[in-house]
């Protein structure tokens, strides 16, 4: 019960971490990508 | 610190569904990611795990410091060692309540150790970029 607790508060951290990510890191990736 | 979460191969499978679900450009910039991506990527970060208990510093950035270096620098991927750094930086930043502020220095700091030459100075290296990380990853409180 804890452990689904902590799972889902752990995938909701990633999610809203992961759509920062995508806007924040777009030129560094871009830069990377292309050498 | 004690209570360190090292992400998962899940961690990584959420983290890239959602980053493609957002239809943001982003997508095409990711490195080629299959089942082989993430077994490198979720595989070297068990090994930093195996090795976090006989380590005297558990300072989160000294964790992220050996993750960007042996990411960066062991070059296990074929294509897309130094993004799939900065990712697997910025996720255990996110699941251990962290941020990174400067994509851009992180960049330079990938960069900087992608480039050193074999295994010289590996421990002052890993020092400098945990000092050069705690300025730019801190925590969301």
């Amino acid at each position: 019960m804890k452990n689904n607790k902590n799972n889902s508060i752990q995938r909701e951290k990633i999610t809203k971490g992961a759509k920062i990510f995508a806007v924040k890191f777009e030129r560094v990736m871009k830069e990377l990508a292309n050498g | 610190m004690d209570n360190f979460i090292f992400p998962s191969k899940d961690n990584f499978k959420i983290f890239i569904e959602v980053v493609k679900e957002t239809n943001h450009s982003i997508e095409k910039y990711l490195p080629p990611i299959n089942a082989d991506w993430y077994n490198i990527v979720s595989e070297s970060i068990e090994y930093i795990q195996s090795t976090y208990l006989y380590e005297q510093n558990k300072n989160i950035h000294v964790v992220l410091s050996r993750i960007l270096y042996k990411l960066a620098k062991k070059h296990e991927l074929g294509d897309g060692n130094k993004r799939t750094t900065i990712i697997a930086v910025v996720l255990t930043s996110i699941i251990n309540d962290y941020f990174v502020l400067s994509p851009e220095k992180l960049k330079y700091l990938v960069k900087r150790v992608a480039k050193t030459k074999g295994r010289i100075n590996e421990e002052i290296i890993k020092n400098r970029i945990a000092k050069e990380l705690e300025k730019i990853i801190l925590p969301f409180n």
